[in-house]
C-alpha cells in the first residue's frame, strides 16, 4: 500500500507542477494535458484502492477516508471545471491532493479496524466520515480562495492579469458555498465526536480537539459574518485558508498518533 | 498563372488620402470587374480605413499596374500622380506572403485586430458570388484565411487587448465576470467618460446611471447612453448602488475619498467596487485602492496595462510571423508542383502510348517466332530506350549545333546524374 500510495502522490505532485506551468504560460492559452493528468491521478486510486483494501476493510480507519477525500477532491474540481472558468484551481486542488494523500502515507500500518468493537464505533465511523466530508469541501474552498487573493493581488498591483484566471466574484460564490457545504458536515461531524468523547468519559482535553474547534469556529466567523454584514473579499479568503490549515493539523494529528 | 497586389494601406498613405478610397461593400464587385478588365483575370478588392488592395492572379501581368493605377485614382478622383508615392506592388510570391500577413492582421495598423480577416471575408465572398475570383485566387485566399485561423488558435496574438477602453472593461469582467447583472455610473460629462460608458453599455451592463453637475447635462447624456440622469448630489447613495463608476470630471480635487467610502461599503455590505478614473486632476483618491473589495485604475493604470499587452503582443506577432511565412511558402511550394502537373501528366501518356505500342509489336512477334524471344526481348527494350530518348537528344544535337552548352544540357546531365562521367 506504501507503494501504491507513494505512486499517487507522485501523480498529484507532477499534477501541481504541471497545472502551475500551464497557468503561467506567456501566450495565456491553456492546453487540455494538466486536466487530462490530473484525471489519470485521481482515476488512479480506483485502481490503486482496491489493491491496499486486503489489509484494510473498506473505511474503517482514517486512511481510506484520506485517499477518498483526496480522490472526490479531483471530481469535485474536474466537474466543477466543467461548469465554470476555474482551470487555475487545479494547481492548488492538486496540491491539496497531494498533502491529503501524504497524510494517507503517515498513517501508521498497524491502525486498527474500527469494526471490531461494540456498536458505539459506527457513531465513530460516521463521525469520522462526516469530518473528511467536511474537510474535503474545506479544501476547495481553500483553493479557491488560494486564487482568490492571486487576483486580487494582481489586480491591487496593476498587473497583467492570465487569461487562464476566473473572476473574483465566480471565485467568492464557489467559496462561499463550499464553506456553508463543508461546514454542516463538520458541525454534525463535531457534535458525534464530541458525544463519543463524553460517552467514553475520559475527560481529556486533546490537542485534536482544540484545532478542531478553532477550524470550527474560523468557519463559523466566515458563515456569520458573511450573513449579517457582508463580510467577503480578502479576509474571508485568508480565514478560510487558516481554517484548512487548522482542520488539516487535526488530520495530521491522528495519521501520525499524535492525539 | 502569376498573382499581384496593388493598393495602398496605412502603412504608405496618410488617413486624408486613404479616406478618399472607400467603396462600399455593394461596389466591390463591380470595382473587382474593373480590375479584370484591367488585365487581371481574377480578381478582389478589399476595402477598410486602412487599406484598398486589388488582389489578382493572371498569366501575365504587363500592363495591369499601369491600369489599376488609372482604376484607383478614378476611385479617389485624384491624380495619378499624387498617388504614385503612396502605391505599392507586390508580384508572385511577394503578393502571396502579403496576403496570407494582411489575414493574419501582421500588417494591420493595431497588430492582431481581429476585424480585418472578417472585412477580407466580406470582399472576397461578394467577388466570389459575383463570379470575378478564380481558382488560383481561391486556392490563395482560402489557404490564407485557414492560416489566420490557425494564427489566431495556435498564438496569442489576439489575446492582449490593446485599448484603453477595452483595458477597462476586460478588468470589469475580471473583477465581476459577467457584465449584464451589473450596474454602472458615468461620473462627469467628458468626452473620454462617454466612450467609457459607450464601451460598459455595448459590454451588456445592466443599468448606467449618469450623474453630472448640470443635471439637464446629465439628462442629455443619459439619453445619448440609454442611462438615467443622477445629480452629482446623489453621489453618495450611488456609489452603494452601483458596480462599476466611471468618473470625467473636471473637478481639481477627489470626488471621492476613504472616508466617505468607508460609509459606502458598510452600506453596499463590502461587495467589490471598481473606480475607472479617466479624470486629470483625478477624481478618486488612489488611497482607495489600498481598502478591502475597492479596485481604483486611473488613466495611467490603464495605459501601463494596455503598453504591457501591446508588448506581448509583439512577441506573440513573431511567432506568427513564423507561422505565416511557413505556411505562405508551403503553398507556393504546392503552387509550383501543380504547374507542372499537366506536363507530368502528358509525359506519363506519352510513354505509356510507346510501351504499349512497342509490347504489341513484340507480342504478335514472339507468337510468330517464339524460339527468337531473347533477341526481340532485347529489340523491345532498345526501341523503348530510343523512342524514349529520341525527343531530348534531337534537342540537345540542336542546341550542341549553335555551339554552346545549353540549360537543356544542365538539366539532362541533372536529371540523370551524368556529372561524374565523361563530359567528352
Amino acid at each position: 500500500m506504501q507503494v501504491l500510495l507513494t505512486i499517487g502522490i507522485a501523480a498529484y505532485a507532477i499534477t501541481t507542477l504541471w497545472y502551475l506551468l500551464d497557468l503561467f504560460r506567456p501566450n495565456g492559452q491553456e492546453s487540455p494535458l494538466p486536466v487530462r493528468f490530473y484525471m489519470l491521478a485521481s482515476g488512479y486510486w480506483l485502481i490503486a484502492f482496491p489493491y491496499g483494501a486486503y489489509s484494510y476493510a473498506l473505511c474503517t480507519g482514517i486512511r481510506p477516508w484520506l485517499i477518498a477525500s483526496a480522490w472526490s477532491l479531483g471530481v469535485i474540481y474536474l466537474y466543477l471545471a466543467r461548469r465554470y472558468e476555474i482551470r487555475a484551481l487545479g494547481s492548488s486542488v492538486a496540491a491539496l491532493s497531494a498533502i491529503l494523500s501524504t497524510f494517507a502515507l503517515l498513517v501508521s500500518t498497524t491502525e486498527t479496524s474500527l469494526f471490531t468493537g461494540p456498536l458505539a464505533d459506527w457513531v465513530l465511523w460516521i463521525h469520522i466520515a462526516l469530518a473528511f466530508i467536511g474537510v474535503t469541501a474545506f479544501s476547495l474552498a481553500a483553493a479557491v480562495s488560494t486564487i482568490y487573493l492571486s487576483v486580487s493581488g494582481r489586480l491591487k498591483r496593476k498587473k497583467v492579469i492570465p487569461k487562464t484566471l476566473p473572476p473574483l466574484e465566480t471565485l467568492d460564490r464557489l467559496a462561499l458555498r463550499a464553506v456553508s457545504i463543508g461546514f454542516a458536515f463538520y458541525t454534525v461531524a463535531l457534535l458525534l465526536g464530541t458525544a463519543q468523547a463524553v460517552r467514553q468519559g475520559t475527560g481529556e482535553v486533546k490537542l485534536a480537539y482544540v484545532f478542531a474547534a478553532i477550524s470550527w469556529v474560523i468557519y463559523g466567523v466566515v458563515l456569520q459574518a458573511r450573513m449579517t454584514a457582508g463580510w467577503r473579499g480578502r479576509k474571508a479568503a485568508f480565514l478560510t485558508i487558516i481554517g484548512l490549515i487548522s482542520a488539516l493539523v487535526v488530520v495530521g494529528l491522528y495519521a501520525v498518533g499524535l492525539t | 498563372m502569376q498573382f499581384l497586389v496593388f493598393g495602398l494601406s496605412h502603412k504608405t498613405a496618410p488617413i486624408q488620402l486613404r479616406e478618399r478610397f472607400s467603396i462600399l461593400e455593394d461596389a466591390l464587385a463591380s470595382m473587382a470587374d474593373k480590375a479584370r478588365r484591367a488585365g487581371l483575370q481574377e480578381s478582389f478588392v478589399v476595402s477598410t480605413c486602412n487599406r484598398v488592395e486589388f488582389y489578382g492572379a493572371a498569366q501575365r501581368l504587363d500592363g495591369v499596374a499601369d491600369a489599376l493605377r488609372t482604376v484607383l485614382a478614378d476611385i479617389g478622383q485624384t491624380q495619378i500622380g499624387n498617388l504614385d508615392p503612396h502605391l505599392y506592388e507586390h508580384r508572385g510570391e511577394d503578393a502571396i506572403r502579403h496576403l496570407f500577413r494582411v489575414a493574419a492582421s501582421l500588417d494591420s495598423m493595431v497588430v492582431g485586430e481581429p476585424q480585418i480577416l472578417g472585412q477580407l471575408k466580406v470582399a472576397y465572398g461578394r467577388c466570389r458570388t459575383a463570379g470575378v475570383t478564380g481558382p488560383a485566387l481561391n486556392r490563395a485566399v482560402e489557404r490564407a484565411f485557414a492560416t489566420a485561423k490557425r494564427v489566431r488558435t495556435e498564438t496569442g496574438i489576439g489575446e492582449h487587448v490593446v485599448s484603453i477602453s477595452s483595458v477597462a472593461i476586460q478588468l470589469a469582467k475580471q473583477i465581476f465576470g459577467d457584465l449584464r447583472q451589473k450596474s454602472a455610473a458615468l461620473i462627469g460629462a467628458g468626452k473620454m467618460g462617454e466612450l467609457a460608458a459607450r464601451h460598459l453599455v455595448d459590454s451588456g451592463i445592466h443599468e448606467l446611471f449618469v450623474a453630472n453637475r448640470s443635471i439637464e447635462r446629465a439628462q442629455g447624456l443619459a439619453a445619448r447612453l440609454g442611462g438615467h440622469p443622477r445629480s452629482l448630489d446623489e453621489l453618495s447613495r450611488l456609489l452603494s448602488q452601483v458596480d462599476i463608476v466611471v468618473t470625467s470630471t473636471g473637478a481639481n480635487h477627489h470626488l471621492v475619498d476613504p472616508s466617505m467610502m468607508k460609509r459606502v461599503m458598510k452600506s453596499r455590505k463590502y461587495r467589490p467596487i471598481f473606480f475607472i478614473d479617466i479624470a486629470v486632476p483625478r477624481n478618486v483618491d488612489p488611497d482607495l485602492n489600498h481598502m478591502d473589495n475597492v479596485y481604483v485604475y486611473d488613466v495611467d493604470d490603464l495605459n501601463g496595462i494596455a503598453s504591457e499587452n501591446r508588448a506581448a503582443r509583439q512577441s506573440e506577432a513573431a511567432v506568427a510571423e513564423a507561422l505565416v511565412i511557413e505556411q505562405a511558402d508551403r503553398f507556393l511550394r504546392e503552387l509550383a508542383g501543380q504547374a507542372a502537373k499537366p506536363t507530368i501528366l502528358a509525359l506519363r501518356e506519352h510513354t505509356q502510348e510507346l510501351k504499349a505500342a512497342e509490347l504489341e509489336r513484340a507480342r504478335r512477334r514472339l507468337t510468330l517466332e517464339p524460339e527468337k524471344a531473347d533477341e526481340i526481348m532485347s529489340q523491345l527494350a532498345d526501341k523503348l530506350v530510343n523512342k524514349m530518348l529520341h525527343g531530348a537528344l534531337v534537342e540537345l544535337k540542336r542546341e550542341a549545333s549553335e555551339g554552346k552548352r545549353s540549360a537543356s544540357v544542365e538539366t539532362i546531365r541533372r536529371i540523370y546524374d551524368l556529372d561524374d562521367r565523361s563530359d567528352s
